[in-house]
């Protein structure tokens, strides 16, 4: 009989869809990239799942658990794909998601656009009911007019409800009340509830997120279905997650519930394998740089872990201008994102300077040198151009590059800045890592570490080619490129434990706490994660529970995290949570407020589950089919420039074939199928045990 | 590999990183405000300069103090010189005929020195809560020193330290000298956030690159000015409307400018315009010439930053003693309600010569809301909860105007959540919606006012209103309609009443509504046309 033993991670992006297999005791990786399948992705994913088992004589009843994340669902709200939408809301304020903050976010464009609202005015209805801002109801709602309101929607296609009463965030009662009854009445209703999303403070906020959750939630009840019928007639029987934009693993039953904190699950699982592999390697506090074919994606991991952040944004009408798009409320990784990646197109702007990004050219048309009629010069272009990747291996020689075609667009360009062709490419190069360099700066900074303390760890397609340029532009000492650095964010899935996030608005001063409500609060929330833990399979001794407050001084209104002692809480506790929190603000702001009162806004709970064992979930050692031989990892060189050496050859090695404790001076280039890793002059690049390529960056 | 002279590439890195520098301030400064007005509405803006006080970066914020942040600069190097400047001091300053702005924008100067030598500024303007004047938010004033108190540029950080003595004057003065402490020293934090940015950038690169490198930003932003200023037709071009009133009641007031565009000059002539009126909405010359800026950019080259090249082709004549070029005694506090008209009459007048690149006109004013407790009840102390509603804006020839949007002056501008409000203010919030029918009638219609209904918790609570624009509402292009103006009303005892539009302090007993309307954008094009 087959045992079920191994753990397999599924990523459905947008263009391609990434497997990854783990063997159970060797640890050993099989990989599977595929094209995704728009039409139905769960058919391609099962497909590619199939055909990646079938490889290695293997069977779908022999995987023990399947971790999956999705770019779908966010896909959905940019294209605005999800189902027909209504909201409910407190008498006198259907508006609120069409008006939202009212905010320009572009002060000299007279000509701003945006988004359409994901529920048009028709479906916004109003409800006679109030609550007041202690949470004491005012007007409670009818609920016999409330279904008769409903009646209608439905009678109209509408699929999908939210409700967002005002302070529901104090007291959820009327939400409830009103839920309940439509839940049984109207049983194939979706229907999303503030104070169950997001019962946080900001009525636009909350309404925006409480409309996204409805949006989408037939969508991704529906999606999940097909996989999950699809898994169990191949013979599945093992258990299925899915990853969260905060880098927690949770149920399909959860996804259902709260299908937008499931959107940013790619970059959350790149967080992820950054910071075990981090800590494997004895890093634990490192910069995890992810630089893919539209974007730059920078996270700082300390103590093995990246931070959480409370609110993100979807579906922006433009994509790098905050404040286009729609305000999601949930925990999501904390990191910034730019407009830098491969494919990203280098112009003249009006000023007259050379600009890259934060346009793309996408796939199709993609660079000038993919030949398929992108005629602007791309960061993919520069690279080729400077000799930093080789035309007749991109993407392991499956795709012939047209350097000519590069020549000719950079050459085009030049002639408008009164540069030539090599003086654009490297132009190009430098500025796309000064900016991926300043914001990573920046980044760090606002936590306030020094940038120069962080090794960087470099993945994705074009992440190891300019690495090594901006860890020495940041001052940072070395950087790290994982093997399999094309797939490094499906391998995080693998590494996340289960994980719910709770909370709650309670606004008070410090000194006016009600600690007994504080402490049945905290056992409320960790009755939820408890539950929600526990239907995930595990045991009541495999959880652990973080709680967290979000403090600010009286009279402020952005706050900061805090840890909240365990036990049970008084007086004495918050003297701690005061101490702790005044250390972080002077941190911050570099300035002390003595004599300002603090106080709470939101409680927070946060239950997890154990992570997956470090050493054991991956296999470090050194691939079979490697050799001592370093001369026969050796491909031969090629023409580059660096700025330090001018033109030069330099020697191109295979990565596969690389041994470990290799030891090389740059200039020198690793090559493998989905990327190309450059060590600059002066930096010295060597093959650690675990098979990863560890750049000393020369910062003289 | 670039030879000598200017480098595209090195200019591009270096723009980047100053305009980072200004985004870093201006995040602090927001996080750490204590006044509703800045962290939650975001009434404030920043930018960092070189050493002449010409803009390297800026972030968002507020359009017409970003038009002339420098200004304080200038003053600050008028009075002390550069020499008197010293590592460790900071400015502040607030006097509306100096700076333009109302007394309670307070700017914040910081020179910025590395290794002993003057390398930059950083400056920030931000409203702070109070500054003292005769009634909460200064409605009804008839000079200046009804305002509050008026700073020339005064060190209040020596040494990098805080002058006490000059805070606890300002703390004294002020009916919220809690509020002002903390305001102050976020805009300290953002001013060292500033400083910090610099030198770093410094120790990556001379002092002389980034000179050179600004010289090559000044230079390119000023050609591409000439270039949009020459393509349009030499010409005399004209557009006035009316203010309704000063404030106190007096009769229209009357906003007219000329635009003549002569090869790739710009003369804008307001000799048109009302003189100095008795009222508040007189507005100092700097901010005048911040609101011309304002639409300059908004018509020429939008995307491309402002740096201190910019607007170099621009020239603005202002006869002395307008309402343009308030002097004293004149009030100032409502300073901004003239601006919002100039600059959409600005866009009118070249809408001739520039079709596609205007709009119809918007709402127009920052429909100011003020809620007001005066004297300390059972209840609790002063209090002062001040709004500045969104309204529509107006349709272009390629799409619908967008409705409920804050206006041109104030840009970056966030309105305040129910939720924040209510919690906060003894004020319930009993309706904010869209108002229906308010955007003016065209083939792209223009975009909605909003209606927000307000219900008084308790009794000693007063309402102030300043809205303008009933008499110019935002009017349409190529035959679009006109948006509706504005319109208030208070009920108390189960009837709604009409309000004057510049109400002072008007008393509502426990339980009273006001209900306030904002207008609408234009329309573009004959509604008959599709």
């Amino acid at each position: 009989m087959k045992t079920q033993t191994y753990r397999a991670g599924l990523d459905i992006g947008g263009t391609f869809t990434d497997l990854v297999l783990v063997e159970p005791d060797s640890g050993r990786l099989h990989l599977h990239k595929q094209l995704t399948t728009p039409a139905n992705p769960a058919d391609g994913a099962l497909l590619g799942l199939k055909q990646l088992l079938a490889t290695h004589q293997l069977e779908l009843m022999q995987v023990a658990e399947l971790i999956h994340g999705t770019t779908l669902i966010t896909n959905a709200i940019i294209e605005q794909r999800g189902s027909d939408t209504a909201l409910l809301t407190t008498r006198g304020f259907r508006d609120i998601l069409e008006m939202g903050n009212e905010q320009r976010y572009d002060i000299y464009d007279l000509f701003l656009r945006f988004p359409t609202p994901l529920v048009p005015r028709r479906h916004r209805l109003e409800v006679n009911e109030r609550m007041t801002r202690d949470g004491e109801p005012r007007q409670r709602p009818n609920l016999d007019e409330v279904c008769a309101q409903v009646e209608q929607l439905t009678a109209a296609g509408v699929e999908a409800l939210a409700i967002c009463f005002l302070h529901a965030y104090r007291n959820p009662e009327h939400e409830r009340l009103v839920a309940e009854r439509i839940r049984a009445e109207f049983p194939a209703l979706a229907v999303s509830v503030s104070s169950e999303i997001i019962p946080e403070v900001r009525e636009f906020e909350r309404t925006a997120t409480t409309v996204c959750n409805a949006y989408v939630q037939p969508l991704m009840d529906h999606y999940l279905r097909q996989l999950e019928q699809g898994l169990v007639a191949g013979g599945f029987r093992g258990r299925f997650y899915l990853m969260q934009s905060s880098g927690g693993l949770a149920t399909p039953e959860t996804a259902r519930r709260f299908p937008i904190r499931f959107l940013e699950s790619g970059p959350a699982g790149g967080a992820l394998i950054s910071a075990h592999l981090g800590v494997a390697l004895g890093a634990p506090d490192l910069l995890s740089f992810d630089m893919g074919g539209t974007t730059a994606k920078a996270c700082l991991i300390q103590g093995g872990r990246p931070d959480t952040a409370s609110v993100m944004e979807a579906g922006r009408i433009h994509r790098f201008k905050s404040g286009s798009g729609l305000p999601i409320k949930a925990p999501v990784v904390d990191m910034i994102e730019i407009g830098a990646g491969g494919g990203s197109i280098a112009r003249a702007d009006s000023l007259g300077l050379l600009k890259v990004g934060p346009q793309s050219a996408g796939a199709d048309p993609g660079p000038a040198c993919y030949g398929l009629g992108g005629t602007e010069p791309t960061v993919t272009d520069a690279c080729l151009h400077l000799g930093y990747f080789d035309p007749d291996f991109f993407l392991g020689g499956r795709m012939a590059l047209d350097a000519r075609g590069s020549a000719a667009a950079l050459t085009r360009l030049g002639e408008n800045l009164d540069l030539n062709s090599d003086e654009v490419a490297w132009g190009i190069y430098r500025i796309v890592c000064e900016n991926m360099a300043q914001a990573a700066r920046v980044h760090i900074i606002e936590k306030s570490q020094d940038p120069r303390r962080f090794p960087l760890m470099a993945f994705g397609g074009a992440g190891p080619a300019h690495a090594a340029r901006v860890a020495r532009l940041l001052g940072a000492p070395e950087v790290i490129v994982p093997q399999r650095p094309g797939v490094a964010a499906t391998l995080g899935f693998l590494v996340a434990p289960a994980s719910f996030e709770f909370s709650r608005s309670i606004p008070a001063a410090e000194r006016s706490l009600d600690w007994n409500e504080i402490n049945s609060l905290f056992e409320e929330l960790e009755t939820q994660a408890r539950d929600i833990l526990g239907r995930s399979g595990l045991g009541e001794e495999q959880m652990r529970f973080e709680r967290l407050a979000d403090m600010r001084f009286v009279g402020q209104f952005h706050e900061i995290e805090v840890a909240v002692p365990g036990g049970i809480l008084s007086a004495e506790s918050s003297a701690t949570m005061v101490k702790a929190f005044e250390a972080e603000y002077a941190r911050l702001y570099h300035t002390a407020l003595p004599g300002y009162e603090p106080m709470v806004l939101n409680w927070r709970l946060r239950g997890i589950g154990p992570t997956p064992d470090l050493r054991s979930a991956f296999h470090y050692g050194g691939d079979e089919g490697r050799t001592d031989d370093l001369a026969r990892a050796l491909k031969g060189t090629r023409r580059a420039y660096f700025p330090e050496t001018g033109h030069l050859e330099v020697k191109v090695y295979d990565r596969a074939t690389l041994p470990s404790g290799s030891a090389l001076a740059g200039p020198v280039m690793v090559e493998e199928p989905e990327s190309t890793t450059i060590a600059n002059p002066g930096d010295s690049l060597s093959v650690d045990r675990g098979g990863n390529l560890r750049i000393q960056v020369n910062q003289a | 590999m670039s030879g000598p002279g200017p480098d595209p590439v090195l200019t591009e890195v270096l723009r980047n990183a100053f305009a980072s520098i200004a985004e870093q301030m201006n995040r602090t400064l927001i996080r750490t405000a204590h006044s509703p007005v800045i962290y939650e509405m975001h009434d404030c803006s920043v930018g960092l300069f070189d050493r002449s006080g010409l803009l390297l970066g800026q972030s968002s914020g507020l359009p017409i103090f970003l038009g002339n942040l420098e200004e304080g600069i200038h003053v600050v190097l008028r009075q002390s010189g550069e020499a008197g400047l010293e590592p460790g001091d900071v400015f502040i300053l607030n006097d509306s005929y100096l700076l333009g702005t109302h007394l309670s924008d307070m700017t914040v100067v910081a020179p910025i020195f590395v290794a002993g030598k003057l390398v930059g500024f950083s400056v920030s303007r931000a409203h702070w809560r109070d500054v003292g004047g005769k009634d909460p938010g200064a409605v009804k004033t008839e000079d200046i020193y009804q305002e509050g108190l008026r700073l020339g540029p005064t060190r209040i950080v020596r040494g990098g330290e805080v002058v006490e003595e000059i805070l606890d004057i300002l703390q004294r003065n002020s009916r919220t000298p809690e509020l002002l402490r903390g305001d102050l020293h976020a805009q300290l934090s953002a001013a060292s956030v500033g400083e910090r940015g610099l030198a770093e950038l410094l120790t990556r690169y001379p002092l002389e690159t980034l000179q050179a490198a600004a010289e090559e930003i000044f230079t390119h932003s000023e050609v591409l000015d000439r270039e949009a200023v020459a393509a349009v037709p030499d010409g005399r071009y004209h557009a006035e409307g009316l203010l309704d009133d000063d404030g106190l009641g007096s009769e229209p007031v009357r906003i007219a400018l000329a635009v003549e565009i002569c090869g790739d000059e710009m003369f804008v002539d307001l000799s048109g315009s009302s003189p100095q009126v008795t009222g508040n909405i007189n507005c100092g010359r700097a901010q005048t010439i911040s609101g011309c800026r304002v639409a300059f950019k908004m018509l020429f080259h939008p995307d491309a930053p402002v740096t201190g090249g910019s607007f170099r082709p621009l020239h603005v004549s202002i006869p002395e003693g307008s309402i343009f070029d308030a002097r004293e005694p004149a009030a100032c506090q409502f300073y901004f309600t003239p601006l919002g008209l100039l600059i959409d009459l600005f866009i009118k007048a070249l809408a001739p010569v520039l079709p596609e690149r205007v709009a119809a006109a918007h709402f127009g004013d920052s429909m100011v809301v003020d809620f007001v407790r005066r004297r300390p009840t059972p209840a609790g102390g002063f209090f002062l909860m001040a709004e500045a509603l969104a309204g529509g804006w107006g349709a272009s020839a390629s799409q619908e105007g967008e409705s409920a949007l804050i206006n041109n002056v104030n840009g970056g501008f966030r309105n305040m959540p129910v939720e924040v409000a209510e919690a906060k203010f003894p004020i319930r919030i009993r309706r904010f919606s869209l108002r229906s029918g308010s955007g003016g009638a065209g083939r792209n219609r223009g975009g909605l006012g909003v209606v927000r209904e307000y219900e008084v918790l308790e009794d000693s609570v007063a309402v102030t209103l300043h809205l303008d624009r009933s008499l110019t509402p935002g009017w349409g292009l190529a035959g679009g309609g006109d948006g509706l103006g504005p319109a208030a009303a208070a009920m108390e005892g189960g009837e709604w009443r009409p309000l004057t539009l510049k109400t002072n302090l008007f008393p509502l007993p426990r339980g009273a509504r006001v209900r306030v309307e904002t207008g609408g954008g234009g329309g573009y094009g004959e509604p008959e046309d599709g």
